[in-house]
């Protein structure tokens, strides 16, 4: 029983999850959902708050599979210093949904809750994952689950071409972690995700960058999905987190040398182009997708120079900052400030929470360093951009919403200024100056900005450039080109398959077999000595 | 009383019975159902070749019977195969009522176990390959429309009676080689003999396109029966020839296995990633979860209780998902059909005529994508932990293999995936609604849900389908 006490939250978000459609069922006329839902999550966040005191490192077996002759692995969770950050930011981003949703009555019901809740419950699980089995088995959970709920809410066919292709890129990023655990076990050391062996660690990054839609860079969805902000927001971080979790977790391994220069550019184009297209998005949610590609680029770069804290901060910082915009719906002056302090969650500035991010800059700082700094500038000043509008304000809400709403959106950077705080160790008391360097950017930028705008003849010339750019570093191009090679393929077999079944069937079976033999018996005189 | 009475007589007798019922077909279902549910259940609590008590009488069920010259034995190992084959009966026979195939269906089905369990009991046993095509005989109604030439059955007739001559001629070499010295070349003809045999009934490559053919043109719930009976029956007819002479199994066949079984996984794999036509597609799944089998056999030489439990342990995830994604073929096949009279069979699962049949059909097309899913090793479901054994396996002797075989299972996925952005590519807000009758949406929702369980609990079904290595005691010691 003791065992399970730190994984004790996500099955408590599951059983509520679970509570909440039976109740919907069973009674209809039953009004309590909400009551339930949040009761349910403070408890989970408790739980998740003290799991990692309450056991230390821990791990725990969920089911055996049997005969071991025949299965090598069976799915486990495991409970240690990079799990925790992610299971509490998650159980927090449960919570905070539940408060916030107070303010969007109309479109919030038990199966937002419920649905919310349940992807929560899978991705706290994910980021718990004991193996590449478990993970594997996880993020499919996820996948499907996200699949399922978005696709009932999409309207139209193009959109729903772009989920199918979200999910074939999730689905790659499963089977390239496959890959690298078969790989780890033909090697003779099986793929242990506490101590990730360097060997394999570009795989890994591999796996977690496909899945981010880093590397290489995609984005299926160019424009956000339009489903409920409170499901969308957790989807998206779920799916975010359950990925972000391999990044730190390889980390600690660092990537050979000669794999990481490439993988530190990429991530630094991807970012790049996440920060300019965050920047002109119309509003929070329609930028959404470059905000989780931004900010994962910025832990993939951490990850790639084996900075493990690095890039569980940044993870942070994109679950933490990221969640409280996107739950901040309803508008008003004086919760400014909180958009301030989600931002200085994010700003990497001395004694915040990602001033341990600052450590993905390298010494003495380079080409690929800069386009970093300049990227985190201009997510800076896409954050403000978003924060700071006022619509659609909160009005005429009953008082009851606003004793509730602004502690759902201050719990985000309450909790995360407080984890931060402890996981920062001895990193707090340093003063890092990359920080104050994207501030200060930020800063022109925004000057320079107002400045244009004041003469319209730079504006078309501006955004035209901002759209070229983005249709570049989009690589949309690329993959039109790869899909255009498909078709001559796809035909070429056709050909064949009609060529082998057609009448003259069986003789060019024969004439096959006959191929076959001649290729086997030289293989064969060739590996004779 | 025998064994041959009761596993093999009653059930041919019982389907010749049934013959004359067909316009009963309710009745014909509940019979084939409850007689292969009892023969199960027997084969399950009755013990061979010991007394057994029934009040003051006492009796005992002989483990041989002798006809002809040959005898036909089957022991208390042979029991756990007898379960499989005659509960797996259960759930084809449950299916076929809902897939609107051929009335011979059930008559025909209990013939066909009932000789393919006679293959598995003959001695000596190279008999087992004249009963096995047989056996593919028997299945030719289930395959083809009355009146209509079915090019795909007739490859399939082909190629199995140029096979099994080929296996009985091998076998007479080898009862030579018992009393003659070896010498390697005669060694190397036997193999290339055998290997012809088995590639001609097993449909490996360059001898595979009758599979796909056999899909473009048959109803898909009976043709999954088929494509999953004959080959098991014909991998273990192959298992027998190594029990009997393990010397077969040399570094070189390992190699040659493993080479075929590769190129299986890859070809399959990667024609599924580009085909356009829903009952092909189960084609290459089966000509991958072939490959597989001999991936599997493969690793005889280096651990025969790990090749042989591995080998069984595909055999359920295999059943399971070729019987859901056949009765969800045949439920969206009818109603193409019902909605286009004028539609040829071989075109009404083209992915042009099913865009967008998720809307109608969600159930169906939900558990066709779970079961494309299983087979293509996707997490969660039912074939993933099986395949993830296999890979893990192979790896070991070389990760290039185990890399290969991922990189089929991905072309599979793909294929999957495009079948997904098929069903749903429909313009405006999905209207969802269920036009699957109320029993086959049961069925499908209940085999959907089985893949699930199998694919996360697979230590309770598993150790049952180890134990189907003892029907070879030479190579599972």
């Amino acid at each position: 029983m003791s065992a399970l006490l730190p994984f004790a939250s996500p099955l408590l978000l599951l059983l509520i999850a679970g509570l909440l459609a039976g109740l919907a069922a069973a009674q209809p006329k039953f009004k309590y959902h909400w009551l339930v839902a949040v009761l349910g999550s403070i408890a989970a966040w408790l739980l998740a708050a003290f799991a990692l005191q309450a056991a230390g490192q821990s791990k725990l077996a969920l089911v055996e599979w049997e005969p071991v002759t025949v299965y090598r692995e069976s799915p486990a969770l495991l409970m240690d210093a990079f799990s925790w950050p992610f299971g509490l930011a998650l159980a927090t981003l449960a919570l905070a949904v539940m408060l916030t949703d107070v303010a969007r009555a109309a479109e919030a019901n038990w199966s937002v809750w419920s649905g919310s809740l349940f992807l929560i419950a899978l991705g706290m699980l994910a980021v718990s994952a004991g193996n590449p089995l478990s993970l594997a088995l996880l993020w499919a959970a996820i996948d499907l689950a996200e699949f399922v709920i978005l696709l009932g809410t999409i309207e139209t066919k193009a959109m729903r071409e772009r989920l199918v292709v979200a999910f074939s890129a999730r689905v790659g990023g499963v089977l390239v972690l496959l890959g690298a655990d078969l790989s780890a076990g033909a090697g003779g050391s099986p793929l242990n995700l506490s101590q990730v062996s360097q060997d394999y660690s570009i795989y890994l990054l591999l796996a977690a960058g496909l899945r981010l839609g880093v590397i290489p860079l995609h984005q299926p969805f160019l424009r956000e999905v339009p489903v409920r902000r409170s499901l969308g927001t957790s989807s998206r971080l779920v799916s975010a987190a359950s990925s972000l979790i391999l990044l730190v977790r390889t980390a600690t391994a660092g990537v050979q040398s000669t794999a990481a220069g490439y993988l530190f550019a990429l991530a630094c184009l991807t970012a790049f182009y996440a920060a300019i297209s965050w920047l002109r998005s119309q509003d929070e949610l329609d930028g959404r997708p470059y905000w989780l590609l931004g900010a994962g680029s910025f832990a993939l770069a951490a990850a790639v120079q084996g900075q493990a804290q690095a890039a569980l901060s940044w993870s942070l910082a994109l679950l933490f900052s990221g969640g409280l915009l996107f739950l901040y719906s309803g508008r008003h002056t004086s919760l400014r400030l909180l958009v301030a302090l989600g931002l200085l969650g994010f700003l990497g500035l001395p004694y915040t929470p990602n001033a341990t991010g600052m450590q993905m800059y390298r010494m003495p700082i380079g080409l690929g360093d800069l386009v970093l700094l300049l990227a985190q500038a201009l997510m800076v000043v896409g954050y403000l951009r978003h924060g700071l509008r006022l619509s659609p304000p909160l009005a005429g809400v009953e008082r009851w919403v606003w004793a509730i709403y602004p502690w759902g959106l201050t719990l985000l950077p309450l909790v995360h200024f407080g984890a931060g705080w402890w996981l920062l160790g001895g990193a707090r008391f340093e003063f890092p100056w990359q920080g104050l360097a994207a501030a200060a950017l930020s800063a022109l930028w925004i000057l320079a900005a107002r400045r244009l705008a004041l003469q319209a003849t730079w504006q078309a010339p501006v955004e035209r450039l901002g759209r070229d750019l983005t249709g570049i570093l989009s690589l949309e191009w690329l993959y039109r080109a790869l899909w255009r090679l498909y078709r001559p393929l796809r035909n070429l077999l056709d050909f064949f398959s009609n060529v082998v079944e057609g009448e003259g069937g069986v003789l060019w079976a024969l004439l096959f077999l006959v191929l076959f033999m001649a290729i086997l018996s030289q293989l064969n005189s060739g590996a004779a000595p | 009383m025998n064994v041959a009475l009761i596993w093999m007589f009653f059930p041919a007798a019982c389907g010749a019975v049934l013959l004359f019922l067909q316009r009963q077909q309710r009745l014909v279902y509940i019979v084939g159902i409850v007689v292969a549910l009892s023969l199960s259940l027997l084969a399950w609590q009755l013990p061979i070749g010991e007394p057994i008590s029934l009040g003051s009488a006492e009796f005992v069920i002989e483990d041989s019977f002798t006809i002809l010259g040959r005898s036909f034995v089957l022991q208390s190992n042979d029991r756990f195969y007898l379960v499989l084959l005659y509960q797996g009966l259960v759930f084809w026979f449950g299916g076929a009522a809902l897939a609107r195939v051929n009335r011979l269906f059930v008559p025909l089905g209990l013939g066909m176990v009932a000789l393919l369990t006679a293959s598995l009991s003959v001695e000596p046993f190279l008999y087992a390959a004249p009963l096995l095509a047989l056996t593919a005989l028997v299945s030719v109604p289930l395959l083809s429309q009355p009146g209509k030439p079915n090019r795909g059955v007739l490859r399939l007739i082909s190629f199995i009676f140029l096979g099994f001559p080929f296996i009985l001629f091998s076998g007479w070499l080898l009862q030579g080689l018992e009393t003659a010295p070896q010498d390697a070349s005669s060694l190397l003809e036997i193999n290339v003999i055998i290997g012809l045999g088995f590639a001609l009934l097993l449909g490996i490559f360059p001898f595979h396109t009758w599979i796909s053919m056999l899909l473009l043109e048959g109803n898909p719930f009976a043709v999954a029966f088929v494509l999953y009976e004959l080959p098991v029956a014909v991998s273990i007819l192959g298992l027998s020839f190594i029990e009997r002479y393990p010397w077969l199994i040399t570094g070189e066949l390992s190699t040659v296995l493993q080479f075929v079984g590769v190129l299986m996984v890859v070809l399959g794999g990667v024609w599924a990633g580009f085909q356009r036509h829903l009952g092909r597609m189960i084609g290459q799944a089966v000509i991958m979860e072939t490959g597989f089998s001999l991936l599997a056999i493969s690793l005889l030489g280096s651990n025969s209780q790990q090749a042989l439990s591995l080998f069984f342990t595909l055999i359920l995830p295999r059943g399971l998902s070729l019987g859901i994604w056949g009765l969800a073929l045949s439920v969206l096949q009818n109603a193409m059909q019902g909605e286009n009279k004028e539609l040829p069979p071989e075109q009404a699962l083209n992915y042009r005529h099913v865009q967008g049949i998720a809307q109608r059909y969600p159930v169906a097309s939900a558990a066709l994508l779970l079961a494309h899913f299983s087979l293509a090793g996707f997490p969660l479901l039912a074939g993933f932990p099986v395949r993830l054994a296999l890979l893990d396996a192979l790896s070991d002797e070389s990760i290039s293999i185990g890399l290969a075989c991922l990189f089929g299972l991905a072309g599979l996925m793909a294929g999957g995936i495009r079948t997904l952005a098929v069903f749903i590519s429909a313009e405006g807000v999905l209207a969802w609604e269920s036009l699957e009758t109320i029993p086959q949406r049961l069925l499908l929702v209940l085999g959907a849900a089985m893949l699930i369980l199998v694919g996360l609990f697979p230590q309770w079904f598993t150790p049952f389908l180890v134990q189907m290595m003892a029907i070879f005691p030479n190579l599972s010691r």
